[in-house]
């Protein structure tokens, strides 16, 4: 018996030996089967980082901005390429819908989440459920009903005139051979949810091993090890393997990575998903991973493995990152949680800070350090900026909701700012939570009954779902329009409402879906400072606060809206192809543009039409398909116009928003006004999307088809689109004439 | 002399009887038509490329002639590109990168070049007829060699060759992300002088107009 147990322990010793040893010979195998065409086939590696509300700009005048605290990574962009900092934001501007255009290249009208980081649907009663944005990619709304109260699918996509799930960001890059690692969103289990839609049913199937081990997790008590468990082991890191099998190749834990929707058909890949099997997969068959400074990466409990999405520092990430591409995972994308807020080890807590306080400051050295560390590691492996592709950019940005601090002349760096506290001594900075429902009843005398997504840009779902035009709609809109508050900080009057939208206003903002349960009745991008919910309609508990209590789970910085702070972001790249410019403040893009320019770097390409277009002034000449090449004039414009045109934060977007405030607020006779403006939207949206929709195919053709830009026609379609752009942006300057 | 005038009054009369009846008979007006529908993939050749018409038995020369597209549709019109190669080689680019952006449907285009307009450049395109129109002249239609330049922009470089041979529809979409097609082909309307078989009418312009004749050569004779 003995003698048996010393066989099987040194036959298993070996094998793990074996495995350990012929770990760099199968991450070489893996690294060679990936067939990337960029230019001369230089780029080896891709390295794709998004952060959560990391600034470019300054918060505050005195106080460094985020990046001019993270001087290795500024430093590095702008050295070895260009950091562009005229990127924007979708609309709404949000974690989820922000990283999922990032990854897709289209709008969110084609990815599904154009409100996030939650949204709601009706029901045929009119009422609403809730549903989370953050799923596993193939996961429809309603995953737990059986049937589903809205079964089309959570990322919904109709480009094929059905709505089907929308192509996944991973596929160019394994249908090449590539293994494709992330800690992103989406892209990983986000839950662990065992209903018939759920994460764990999606990726390993009912009644298997790991979902039983959700079910029991599930079940546990709540706050204990055992209940976080699951999330600890499947959830937030995916590798998906290239054709060939890649690191998942012989691996008993890989999984089908299943794609029933996409097109050409998906069928032989496989994945490794969870840190559980991930870990010994990149990490020479040890159950745990270290961070940049060697501390083991745990949740909140001590467990190995995944930290949670808050609790993924810059520390970790790039610990995940470096230790993939050293393991042979040759794309990784990675993201990184903010870091003006306090997330405890691993994300538990989430306590806000203001600009330049000490503990902001500090989390901002360490996530610079850390990508001190990250480079340096990476430089000792052999990757570098001469055969990787680096991309950082971030989903949005933020307005912070404050008082200002106490010592006005604070820097952070050298003088620490402080903040006023409150009679229980907390600071005295986070949103203004407003019930809406109790303004509208106490201000207006509307007590319509409504749900709504709380937000910044709370979006209004109306009981009954009545249509745009009934009066029910539109005098809850002329009350949105009409409600003003006295700011807490300022003690300021100002109007709540920034601007307002209907399905006609969100159409032109692209965020009307190819789920028509989803669309809301009414959206309000609200003043800077504030957060909405619904609440009693009533204000006898006031309507506007600044929850300070408990200390640890609170918020300052808010999003959503459509100020230049939270829509105005930063991109920067390097690598082979990449121009290196410093730094770029002239480019006009947003998030959709990220992801062609970074395929046509690549080589690889898309089933599907971007709407975003390849940044070809910023990539060098020899880098660019021949179509591109030698760009002159027209071309530029064609590109340019097409992005004033379309983009949410373009000219026609931001001008059609105006248009949409006035005429939802309007209250003329027999609505005139709001029938003139918005059929003239209609109308414009139809023109748009016909222009839109040309540009974005020649752009597209000429950069994944090499077809030549016919220029003279190409000089016709900028004239067309500038002259729609002329018309909506001259009504939006003076709309009460343009409304005549 | 009153007599003589009426006299001479009928002369002249059955003389324009005559001539009206042989040129009637001249100006024939033949229309051929090849209904086979055009597919316009975007930013390609069309399908068929090019569509053909094949003319035979006729012996006199072209006087006029027009061409028909029927059932154009696009949802991006400006993108079209049309060229039509007659049996002599002769080409004519009929339009390209007219009708701006606004889609069409089962539009149906008359090229004459005495129509008063050319198609606009912008705008819907809507059923008349239009002269041979060209915003685009540099665009080069692809192979084969038939298609290859220069163009001309008028019909008329046709008159006074045969009509006899093939004559070629070459449509091109020249732009990216659209496409459409010409439901209903593509169809000419050639006039010439051709001598085919008279109409009823014209026997009796003729019959009339020898019987004037006749009965004044007899009070001459008298």
């Amino acid at each position: 018996m003995n003698c048996l147990r010393s066989i099987l322990r040194f036959t298993f010793s070996a094998c793990v030996a074996v495995a350990v040893a012929a770990s760099p010979i199968l991450a070489r195998r893996s690294e060679a089967a990936c067939q990337l065409n960029s230019l001369g086939n230089q780029i080896k590696h891709v390295i794709f980082i998004i952060f959560d509300n990391v600034h470019f700009r300054r918060d505050n005048p005195n106080v460094p901005s985020d990046l001019e605290q993270m001087p290795n990574l500024l430093n590095f962009i702008r050295n070895n390429g260009t950091l562009m900092t005229n990127d924007h934001t979708i609309l709404i501007s949000h974690t989820a819908g922000g990283i999922l255009t990032n990854l897709t290249g289209v709008y969110p009208d084609r990815h599904g989440q154009a409100v996030s980081n939650s949204y709601r649907y009706f029901l045929p009663n009119g009422s609403t459920l809730s549903s989370s944005s953050f799923k596993y990619w193939t996961d429809i709304v309603d995953d737990t009903g059986t049937p589903a109260t809205d079964p089309l699918p959570n990322m919904v996509n109709a480009d094929s005139g059905t709505p089907k799930t929308m192509p996944a960001p991973w596929v160019p890059y394994t249908r090449a051979g590539c293994d494709f690692g992330t800690t992103a969103a989406n892209i990983v289990l986000e839950n662990t949810g065992t209903g018939p839609g759920g994460d764990m049913t999606k990726v390993f199937g009912m009644n298997s091993p790991e979902w039983n081990e959700a079910v029991a997790s599930n079940a546990a008590p709540p706050n204990t090890a055992a209940r976080n468990l699951a999330q600890t082991d499947f959830v937030g890191l995916a590798i998906h393997c290239g054709l060939g099998g890649g690191i998942c190749a012989g691996n008993p834990n890989a999984r089908p990575d299943l794609l029933p929707d996409e097109p050409g058909g998906y069928n032989g890949f496989l994945g490794l998903f969870g840190a559980k099997y991930i870990n010994p997969a990149i990490n020479g068959g040890s159950p745990g991973l270290n961070n940049l400074n060697g501390q083991p990466i745990t949740d909140q409990f001590g467990q190995l493995g995944f930290p949670g999405f808050d609790g993924l520092f810059a520390t970790t990430t790039l610990a995940y990152i470096a230790q993939m591409q050293e393991a042979g995972i040759p794309v990784t994308f990675g993201y990184i949680s903010d870091a003006h807020d306090q997330h405890g080890v691993a994300g538990e807590i989430h306590a806000t800070r203001g600009p330049g306080e000490a503990d902001y400051v500090q989390q901002l050295k360490d996530y610079d350090d850390a990508f001190g560390k990250f480079f340096d590691r990476l430089a000792a492996s052999g990757i570098n900026k001469s055969n990787t592709l680096f991309v950082f950019t971030v989903e949005e940005g933020d307005h912070f909701a404050g008082s200002q601090p106490t010592n006005p002349s604070c820097d952070g760096v050298t003088i620490p700012c402080t903040y006023p506290l409150t009679a229980t001594g907390e600071r005295f900075i986070g949103e203004i939570n407003g019930n809406l429902t109790g303004l509208l009843a106490t201000q207006q005398g509307i007590t319509t009954p409504f749900t709504v997504h709380s937000d910044m840009a709370p979006t209004i779902y109306i009981t009954g779902n009545p249509a745009r035009t009934d009066a029910v709609t539109r005098n809850f809109g002329r009350a949105l329009g009409a409600l003003t508050t006295t700011n807490l900080y300022t003690n300021q009057p100002e109007k709540l409402a920034a601007a307002l939208a209907d399905p006609v206003g969100m159409g032109m903002l692209h965020m009307i879906t190819a789920d028509p349960q989803r669309t809301p009745t009414l959206t309000l991008f609200a003043a800077p400072d504030y957060f909405l919910f619904t609440g009693a309609a009533n204000c006898n508990s006031p309507c506007l606060t600044v929850p300070t209590t408990p200390p640890t789970s609170t918020f300052a910085w808010n999003h959503g809206g459509i100020q230049p702070e939270i829509a105005n972001n930063w991109m920067g790249f390097a690598g082979p192809g990449v121009r290196v410019l410093g730094q770029d403040d002239q480019t006009w893009l947003d998030h959709t543009d990220v992801r062609p320019t970074m395929l046509s770097l690549l080589g690889l390409s898309d089933t599907y039409v971007h709407d975003g277009r390849v940044l070809f002034g910023n990539l060098d000449e020899n880098a660019l398909p021949p179509a591109l090449r030698g760009q002159n004039i027209t071309i530029r414009d064609l590109a340019d116009t097409y992005k004033q045109l379309t983009a949410p934060f373009g000219q026609v977007g931001q001008a059609s928003l105006i248009i949409s405030t006035a005429a939802i607020a309007s209250n003329t006779g027999g609505d005139a006004m709001y029938t003139k403006l918005s059929n003239q939207l209609i109308n414009w949206r139809t023109q748009r999307d016909v222009l839109a929709n040309k540009m974005r195919a020649v752009l597209d053709a000429a950069a994944f088809q090499n077809q030549a830009i016919n220029e003279p026609r190409a000089a016709q379609l900028v004239g067309l689109a500038q002259a729609l752009i002329n018309e909506v942006s001259l009504c939006a300057a003076n709309v009460t004439s343009c409304a005549q | 002399m009153k007599k003589y005038n009426v006299e001479f009054n009928k002369f002249l009369l059955a003389v324009a009887f005559v001539f009206i009846a042989i040129h009637q008979a001249a100006a024939s007006t033949f229309t051929f038509t090849n209904p086979a529908p055009v597919t316009i993939n975007d930013f390609a050749p069309a399908s068929p490329y090019p569509a053909t018409i094949i003319i035979s038995g006729l012996t006199a020369a072209i006087l006029d002639i027009n061409v028909v597209l029927n059932g154009l549709s696009h949802t991006f019109p400006s993108d079209i590109g049309v060229l039509l190669v007659g049996p002599g080689g002769q080409k004519v680019v009929l339009m390209d990168g007219a009708g701006g952006s606004t889609p069409i449907s089962n539009v149906n285009l008359v090229f004459d070049d005495e129509a008063s307009s050319g198609l606009p450049s912008s705008g819907p395109l809507s059923s008349g007829s239009f002269r041979p129109t060209n915003f685009f002249p540099a665009d080069v239609f692809d192979p084969p060699a038939l298609a290859a330049g220069p163009y001309g922009s008028l019909l008329s470089v046709f008159d006074n060759t045969l009509a006899n041979g093939t004559w070629s529809l070459f449509v091109r979409d020249f732009f990216a992300g659209d496409g459409g097609s010409l439901s209903g082909g593509f169809g000419l309307q050639v006039t010439t002088p051709e001598l085919t078989t008279p109409e009823p009418s014209a026997f009796m312009l003729y019959g009339l107009g020898l019987i004037v004749l006749a009965s004044l050569l007899r009070r001459r004779l008298r």
